[in-house]
């Protein structure tokens, strides 16, 4: 007697899905094997016993639920949609972020860039003027910007501090304070 | 000249919306009797059947005929109701009264009338375990179950649903049936 039924092969055999050669060799077995028959034949029966778990129809009123459905509930996006409102978007964030930069710095206390007055700065930090210094000055462009500014040569008590020509930025600051 | 669904569906791409009322007419049926049987409400199966339909037009400018269509749709069905049954958008399995729902009067119109009371309440009963025994089964042996013994399709189709290889897919049917052979062996042998 030929070997029993594989598990992988009763399934199709009942669905008729096998070849003619398969077919035959399991019809042959099932001819001399009473255990493998009894099975298939239980197998059968089983499915038709399934038959009777009927399910529920759809109602009359399903095309119409499926219309309304799609008629109340917009259409999402496409994804390629999304991508074209990036730019937008980056736009909007770029202006947020301005407004945001722009409003911090109108209702900051302290300056942006100085966190002490210049007075307690100059007891903490000694400037120390090397001997080159009016030489790279000049050849800088801060010392010109303190020259053309009218306000900052006139205040003479500002200019007595040498070092302001080599700080324009800390000068300025400290003009403000005074 | 007869198109397959899935010409159908490329019409619907196009923009032809006869192509979906032709889809939805012919799969109405099918994927309410699935998605019911996985979750068990008359009321909360044409809900999410509607879903399965919402998402197969919605879904129509990415659709691509790689796979046959009922894979397609079959996929989306399984999706929708198990989601649903996750979600706990209805009873869980095991706390479905089922009296509740033999009391349902589709479910009592749809089972085949006998010529007595007593023989309904048998057909009913026959139901119930046949019922109890397929929800019994492991998620993907009863998906396995409902989409080859209840939706016919064949193992091409059902093997991309369940993700596996069709041979995996026949021992998966075999243990599933195997199972449902034990547990209504007396059903078997006691035809109504």
């Amino acid at each position: 007697m030929s070997k029993h039924l594989k598990e992988a092969e009763i399934i199709p055999y009942l669905d008729a899905r096998l070849s003619d050669a398969e077919r035959q060799r399991l019809d042959r077995h099932l001819a001399d094997c009473s255990a493998c028959r009894t099975q298939m034949a239980e197998f059968r029966a089983l499915l038709g016993v399934l038959e009777e778990w009927k399910a529920v129809e759809p109602s009359p009123a399903f095309d119409a639920a499926v219309r309304e459905r799609l008629r109340a509930q917009p259409e999402p996006l496409p994804r390629w949609a999304w991508l074209r409102l990036r730019p937008a978007w980056g736009a909007a964030l770029v202006v947020l972020v301005m407004v945001a930069v722009g409003l911090w710095q109108l209702t900051s206390p302290v300056p942006l860039q100085e966190q002490g007055s210049a007075p307690e700065r100059a007891q903490v930090e000694p400037t120390v003027v090397p001997d080159t210094a009016p030489e790279t000055a000049s050849a800088e462009g801060d010392s010109l910007e303190l020259l053309d500014d009218p306000v900052l040569l006139e205040n003479y008590e500002l200019l007595a501090e040498f070092d302001v020509l080599f700080e324009p930025v800390q000068a300025n600051n400290k003009k403000d304070q005074l | 000249m007869a198109k397959t669904d899935e010409e159908w569906m490329l019409r619907l791409q196009a923009g032809d919306d006869h192509a979906f009322d032709h889809l939805l007419g012919k799969y109405r049926a099918p994927v309410v009797h699935f998605v019911y049987r996985l979750v068990r409400e008359p009321a909360l199966a044409e809900e999410l059947a509607q879903e399965v339909f919402l998402r197969v037009f919605r879904a129509r400018r990415n659709y691509r005929p790689r796979a046959k269509f009922t894979t397609w749709l079959f996929r989306i069905a399984t999706n929708v109701a198990l989601n649903a049954l996750r979600d706990g958008r209805m009873r869980r399995w095991g706390e479905t009264s089922i009296d509740a729902e033999d009391a349902d009067p589709q479910v009592a119109q749809l089972s085949v009338p006998g010529p007595t009371a007593e023989q309904r309440l048998l057909e009913a009963e026959r139901a119930r375990q046949i019922r109890a025994a397929v929800e019994s089964l492991p998620e993907k042996q009863r998906l396995a179950v409902l989409l080859h013994k209840y939706q016919d399709l064949d193992y091409a189709e059902i093997a991309p649903i369940l993700e596996c290889s069709e041979s995996a897919l026949k021992s998966l049917l075999f243990r599933a049936y195997e199972a449902l052979r034990v547990k209504l062996r007396p059903l078997a042998g006691a035809q109504p």
